[in-house]
């Protein structure tokens, strides 16, 4: 599996135990961590394009730049990178609001509520 | 000719006249004195024989009939046409001849030559020979043409004048010094018996009053004594039950050649219609005198010209505390202050109403007048221009709507309060609204915060559960740590939020503001010293404020440690308290050097729960979501503005009334 992951949330036991699941489960040969929207961005403008992880798994509530700030931040990312990288959301919100601007907007795949299954991670993969 | 003087003379000469006549023609002829006089005389002398034929006429009877002698001598009246009526005058001839006994016809027409009518008064004497036959007669005709004429034109002046006298439409009576009536027209009779039939008593006392009859009498006196001719005076005739005519009279005098009073001409006038009417107009001046008068506005009626009033009505008196006298000594403006409520000036906007009315306009306004003690009282007045002529009446109604304008008055204040109650309800409304919503926000906000570590604790029971090592354990006691505080902060923090929202702050109290920054201070003391703060306090002079001291607390507590615990790191923290106040809100703002904040990126976000936007270990991003509900708890607002590296101003604004929930 030549599969890069990328867990962008700020929750350090989420970032372990997500990390592990992967591991285990075998779906990722790579997975990188970033605490907010800012760190991965600054990842991506730096990285050439075959390089830059397939899966970004994108929580919405971090410092900084969250995961609706990212979003909008990531309009300016070039489109061969953008086409590269599927985005899935990841939040404990349960507020449709939330939900619904997610399904809303162009880049995300899906909207994903925490915890995180198993069946979920492979899902993603398999989809 | 022969002048006549008196009647022995006149005498005289007829007797000659006969005797020489009674004679043989041939003697007359022979004194030729007598034919003279004949021939001279005016009146027409003929004398005929017994078959009417004339013997002898003069030259008078000659120039009448504008014949010769010769061309009437031997002819009779027939044949000479000189008569209108020949025959008769023959028959008349011919009974003198019968009778012997002279006759005298009053009146007699004769036509001359050219158709003019002229009138004689003829006499014709029978001449009788010695035995006494009538064998011729004499005729003398005095032309009385001029006497008829006269006469004629007497009578029909005389005619005229009683016709006038008669048929006046005004009652005319001629009376004696003693008030006897002597004469009267049928006018008169009408004006006391109602028909023009005589039943009028010849004493004019019996229809009038004993006062009348006294007066009369005494006028009657001056027009004896010639003090004076004519009189008039109102006099009112009696007669009967119901019979009662209001009169003037007019009085004349009237006088002999000698100048003594012989009698007076009485004409009446009958005036009981105009008495009537005058009466009725009185009363009906009088009927609208009393509607005026008890009318329930104040009428005054004002002159344009002079601006003066002319009339005014009880109430006017009673609302401006003048009497009538003193208000007719008033001008227009006189009876208002000086300015009304709008600041406009009276006697200015008063005149621009009046020249409205006198153009016909019915103008009505709400205007403030002055009473007499200087009060001034709310009205309505209302213009009329009167139609009188000649002259512009403007009748000026006025009513005191004071109650009106207390009832105005109390309408607006209760409407003003249910505005005020509405405006209340709105804003509480709004404020529900708000509070709605976040509670549903907190609701999804505590969710969301405790599902988190909730999903982490599970994922670490999974990750054990999965590879049940020692070290597994160890990692999972390790990382179940983390969890826990977290877990316990975020209830804590929910609580602080619960607490704020539940609670009813009711510690409103006067609260000294330097103090209270001061214990600020003093609780961070450790963190001022180690980043070597500078602390600025600006009061204004405010030296406390009404509210909630524990929020107060809380408040100024948090914006301190924000503004330390977000300082920059290539300067010193330089802080700034500065409160104001005006009317409505006490303001306070804290200003820092420190990172400031993008708030193109994050405006909506710095006063949500658990949002940081800095790197730091200790920021949770919950104490401005707790300031700012303590803030909104008082009904105040916080706002901020900042720039990324410069600095931030948080500004807190309360309402100066502070309710109470």
């Amino acid at each position: 599996m030549n599969m890069k992951v990328a867990i962008i949330d700020d929750d350090s036991i989420f970032q372990f135990t997500t990390k592990v699941k992967f591991e285990k489960l075998g779906l990722a040969s790579e997975v990188l961590i970033f605490t907010d929207g800012e760190e991965i961005l600054d990842y991506i403008k730096i990285t050439e394009v075959e390089d830059l992880p397939s899966i970004l798994l994108l929580d919405i509530n971090m410092p900084i730049v969250d995961g609706w700030d990212f979003l909008e931040l990531y309009k300016e990312v070039e489109e061969e990178k953008r086409n590269r990288m599927e985005i899935h959301m990841l939040s404990s919100s349960i507020n449709p609001e939330d939900v619904k601007r997610a399904e809303s907007n162009e880049f995300v795949m899906d909207y994903i509520t925490k915890p995180i299954r198993d069946e979920d991670l492979t899902k993603i993969f398999h989809d | 000719m022969y002048s006549l003087k008196s009647t022995k003379g006149k005498r005289d000469i007829w007797q000659k006249i006969l005797s020489a006549f009674s004679k043989k023609s041939k003697n007359y002829k022979r004194d030729p004195r007598y034919r003279d006089i004949v021939e001279n005389l005016n009146q027409l002398v003929s004398v005929k024989d017994a078959n009417g034929v004339y013997q002898l006429v003069n030259q008078a009877m000659c120039d009448l009939a504008g014949l010769e002698e010769a061309e009437i001598i031997g002819k009779n009246d027939l044949e000479l046409g000189l008569f209108l009526n020949p025959d008769q005058i023959m028959s008349a001839d011919a009974k003198v001849f019968e009778t012997g006994r002279k006759s005298h016809i009053p009146i007699e027409p004769f036509t001359d030559q050219y158709g003019t009518l002229y009138w004689f008064q003829t006499k014709k004497i029978p001449l009788k020979d010695k035995q006494g036959k009538t064998i011729q007669l004499l005729i003398i005709s005095t032309d009385i043409t001029r006497k008829i004429e006269m006469e004629q034109v007497l009578q029909k002046s005389e005619f005229r004048y009683k016709s006038i006298f008669q048929n006046n439409y005004s009652g005319i009576i001629v009376i004696n010094q003693s008030l006897d009536i002597v004469n009267k027209n049928r006018a008169f009779n009408k004006l006391v018996c109602k028909t023009e039939e005589n039943l009028v008593v010849s004493d004019l006392k019996k229809y009038v009053s004993t006062q009348d009859s006294k007066d009369l009498k005494d006028l009657m006196a001056g027009l004896v004594t010639r003090n004076y001719e004519y009189f008039d005076l109102n006099l009112e005739l009696v007669s009967g039950e119901d019979i009662r005519v209001d009169t003037i009279c007019f009085v004349r005098g009237l006088y002999d050649k000698s100048g003594i009073f012989t009698e007076a001409v009485v004409t009446f006038q009958d005036i009981t219609t105009e008495v009537k009417n005058r009466n009725a107009l009185e009363e009906s001046e009088k009927r609208f005198r009393i509607i005026v008068e008890n009318a329930t506005e104040a009428l005054l009626l004002l002159d344009y010209d002079t601006m003066g009033y002319l009339d005014v009505n009880k109430k006017a008196e009673e609302l401006f505390g003048y009497t009538r006298e003193e208000l007719g000594q008033l001008k227009l403006g006189e009876l208002s202050p000086l300015i009304q409520t709008d600041g406009s000036s009276s006697i200015k906007l008063s005149k621009e109403y009046m020249d409205r009315a006198v153009g016909g306009e019915n103008v009505v306004y709400e205007w403030v007048v002055r009473h007499k003690d200087n009060r001034t009282i709310p009205c309505e007045v209302r213009l009329v221009r009167l139609p009188y002529d000649g002259s512009n009446i403007i009748r000026t109604s006025v009513i005191d709507i004071t109650e009106r304008k207390k009832a105005e008055h109390m309408i607006n204040l209760e409407k003003q309060k249910l505005e005020n109650t509405n405006v209340r309800l709105l804003s509480m409304n709004d404020k529900l609204e708000v509070q709605t919503k976040q509670l549903k926000e907190f609701a999804y906000i505590s969710s969301h915060n405790l599902r988190s570590p909730a999903g982490n604790i599970r994922a670490l029971l999974d990750f054990y559960n999965n590879e049940p090592s020692k070290e597994n354990f160890n990692i999972l006691l390790e990382k179940l740590d983390v969890v826990s505080i977290d877990l316990l902060d975020t209830i804590n923090d929910l609580a602080d939020v619960v607490k704020i929202k539940n609670e009813t702050y009711e510690d409103v109290t006067s609260i000294n503001l330097a103090k209270l920054i001061e214990e600020a201070k003093g609780s961070l003391s450790q963190e001022v010293k180690d980043k070597q703060a500078v602390i600025h306090i600006e009061l204004n002079g405010i030296s406390s404020i009404k509210a909630s001291k524990t929020y107060m607390d809380s408040i100024i507590l948090n914006l301190l440690s924000n503004a330390l615990r977000y300082a920059h790191d290539k300067r010193n923290p330089n802080i700034e308290f500065v409160a104001n106040q005006d009317k409505k809100y006490f303001t306070l703002s804290v200003t820092d050097n420190g990172l400031g904040i993008d708030l193109k990126k994050h405006g909506e976000k710095v006063f949500g729960l658990r949002k940081t936007f800095h790197r730091n270990k200790d920021s949770r991003g919950i104490g401005l979501f707790i300031t700012r509900a303590q803030v909104e708890a008082m009904e105040g607002d916080i706002s901020i503005e900042s720039e990324p590296n410069v600095g931030t101003i948080f500004t807190i604004r309360l309402p100066q009334r502070v309710i109470i929930k």
